[in-house]
């Protein structure tokens, strides 16, 4: 499948210190990617880094095989983005909100953000600023998608909302996946939001790439064994992390090596998503890669 | 762009037509009443005849200490107002939108942003030069009486009147908007545009502006009251009165005479009288010497002055678009 999006020793420094390094990935179109990492992993970077609202400091972003820093109104129409705490100008009504993507816009579908903030119930009279903050995440949705974008980029779109207001907005995002089989990358720190929706993961942690795949694949990659503790690190090939109990030794490893010569005492499971994305973020940075 | 510009900025647009209307409310009566006085004093047939004539010097001086004191009190207060109004607008263009995060929804639709800048400073910058040079153009017609008087060099005059305040405001503005791009928040913006462009102004207005063209030096016969620049001065030559820099006694040769003997000679002067002391000075076989810029160059400073401002405010919104367009954050 061509590439949504393909990164290239992607990195930006603010100042001295570098929010995202030595990036390459590959995005297929078509999929819902989940951005995953802890907070300052560098995911609002990458994700202003593929709008063009930020121009990296060395590397490239390639939208749809175009230069994100390129800037053009072609290339800047073919994303939508929801930027965090979903900004809006406070003072404008949704109706004005709504004027403004039109004559900021190529394409601008006004019937369909009509009706998705009909069926929602905000009135396009009332005042941004008057808005719940689920309503405001929806206004920002409903801007976004009514340019008809390629790639829908949500930077933390579900962070600030409550559980109705978080499944009412990925169900708006899921029905606009299915009706024009837009490419998805959303950020989020909560994992449980991401496991029913995504079929890719990208994991970032202190700028640094962890790990990135389709979910299926990633998860039948991984192995959890388990065997009698050992406290002296053992030398298992693709050892992602280790953790001690008192009799226990968990290994997390990545296989190719699906049968790691040790004892037979040890055994091997399958691993969950959320257990895996956990093992990633928590071991040292060292070894990353 | 048009829509969202004016949408964005239609209450400072408003708040801008409101001040005209409020500028015309208070100075249409006040310039009619100046106009009265004028007529009732007789100051338009004493300067087209001469000036010299005593009654005409009570006159005009009667004219001038009625009204010239509060319009230069109310003209003098109004000299920030270019600087606040143009760095506020420029400050909150930028700096709005970084403080409410909302540069991220304005640069992630289908324009470009330094396009985006750049629509916003014209149409803007239109709204500022239609608003000041409304605000000009009362300032000009309420000063006029007095102007014919004391000249239009006087600062009350020159900053306002013609090209010269929409010159500052757009400076002004120019300074908040890269204010607005370097600090991200609107109120030090402000602040940092309003101080950069007392920066420019005053020095401009104080030492600079004389230096445009070269002064004209004249010689005059002299005569026992001389003294007296500034706006308050009368004029004693027929014409449009021009901008005094310098007045004193010179020699023959036009060589000003050191003020100590200036000041030995102006106490002599004081304790004679009339055509006496005159007498007195042509005995000393000593000239009026009087630096100044003739009046016919006011257009040429309005120009050279705007052009100043404006050509600094070019620069200023050259470098914004540019930063813009390169910044990395």
């Amino acid at each position: 499948m061509s590439p949504a999006l393909e990164t290239k020793g992607l990195g930006m420094r603010y100042g001295r210190a570098w929010a995202l390094r030595d990036c390459s990935v590959r995005l297929p179109a078509g999929s819902v990617i989940a951005l995953v990492g802890p907070n300052g992993a560098g995911k609002t970077t990458f994700l202003q880094l593929v709008t063009g609202l930020l121009r990296p400091t060395e590397g490239t972003v390639e939208v749809f095989g175009q230069d994100a820093r390129d800037g053009s109104a072609e290339a800047l129409a073919r994303v939508g983005f929801v930027a965090q705490e979903h900004p809006l100008y406070q003072g404008f009504s949704v109706a004005d909100l709504l004027r403004m993507g039109r004559s900021l816009n190529l394409r601008w579908d006004q019937p369909l953000a009509e009706r998705r903030l009909d069926e929602l119930g905000i009135p396009l009279a009332k005042r941004a600023g008057a808005l719940s903050g689920g309503q405001q995440a929806q206004v920002t949705l409903a801007l976004a998608l009514a340019k008809r974008p390629a790639l829908l980029v949500l930077d933390e779109p579900l962070a600030n909302l409550d559980p109705i207001a978080r499944r009412d907005f990925m169900r708006t995002v899921m029905a606009a996946v299915a009706e024009d089989e837009i490419t998805v990358l959303l950020s989020s720190h909560v994992i449980a939001d991401l496991e029913a929706v995504c079929d890719w993961l990208m994991l970032l942690k202190d700028g640094r790439l962890q790990l990135a795949g389709e979910i299926e694949d990633v998860l039948a990659d991984h192995r959890m064994l388990t065997g009698p503790r050992t406290d002296d690190e053992p030398a298992v090939p693709g050892l992602v992390r280790a953790t001690h109990s008192d009799r226990h030794t968990d290994l997390l490893v990545r296989a190719g090596t699906d049968r790691p010569e040790l004892h037979p005492t040890w055994r091997s499971h399958p691993v969950g998503l959320e257990e895996l994305i956990l093992a990633y973020l928590e071991r040292p940075t060292e070894i990353a890669r | 762009m048009i829509w969202l510009t004016w949408r964005q900025h239609r209450a400072q647009a408003l708040a801008g037509l409101a001040l005209i209307g409020l500028t015309a409310l208070v100075f249409l009566p006040y310039g009619h009443a100046i106009r009265d006085a004028y007529a009732q004093h007789g100051v338009g047939p004493c300067l087209v005849r001469g000036t010299g004539g005593d009654g005409c010097q009570s006159a005009m001086s009667t004219f001038m200490s009625q009204f010239n004191g509060i319009a230069n009190h109310l003209l003098t207060w109004f000299t920030p107002v270019p600087g606040l109004i143009g760095a506020i607008v420029g400050a909150s263009l930028l700096g709005r939108e970084y403080e409410h995060g909302t540069w991220r929804l304005a640069w992630t639709q289908a324009v470009p942003r330094t396009r985006w800048l750049t629509d916003k400073i014209l149409l803007v910058g239109l709204g500022i030069v239609v608003i000041t040079a409304s605000l000009s153009a009362v300032f000009g017609w309420f000063r006029s009486p007095i102007d014919d008087v004391s000249g239009r060099f006087s600062p009350g005059a020159f900053d306002l009147e013609g090209l010269s305040l929409t010159g500052y405001t757009l400076f002004a503005f120019a300074a908040g908007v890269l204010a607005g791009l370097l600090f991200r928040r609107t109120v030090p913006a402000i602040a940092a545009a309003f101080a950069a462009f007392m920066a420019v102004r005053l020095p401009v207005e104080f030492w600079l502006r004389q230096r445009y063209q070269t002064p004209v030096t004249r010689l005059l016969p002299p005569t026992g009251h001389w003294g007296g620049i500034g706006p308050m001065a009368v004029p004693t030559t027929p014409g449009t009165p021009g901008w005094t820099l310098d007045v004193g006694l010179a020699d023959r040769t036009g060589h000003p005479i050191s003020s100590a003997v200036q000041d030995e000679i102006s106490r002599r002067t004081q304790a004679l009288h009339g055509p006496a002391a005159d007498s007195y000075l042509r005995g000393l076989g000593v000239r009026l010497r009087v630096v100044y810029q003739p009046a016919d160059r006011f257009w040429t400073f309005q120009v050279i002055e705007a052009a100043l401002f404006i050509g600094l405010a070019a620069v200023l919104l050259g470098i914004s678009i540019r930063l813009l367009h390169r910044r990395s954050a």
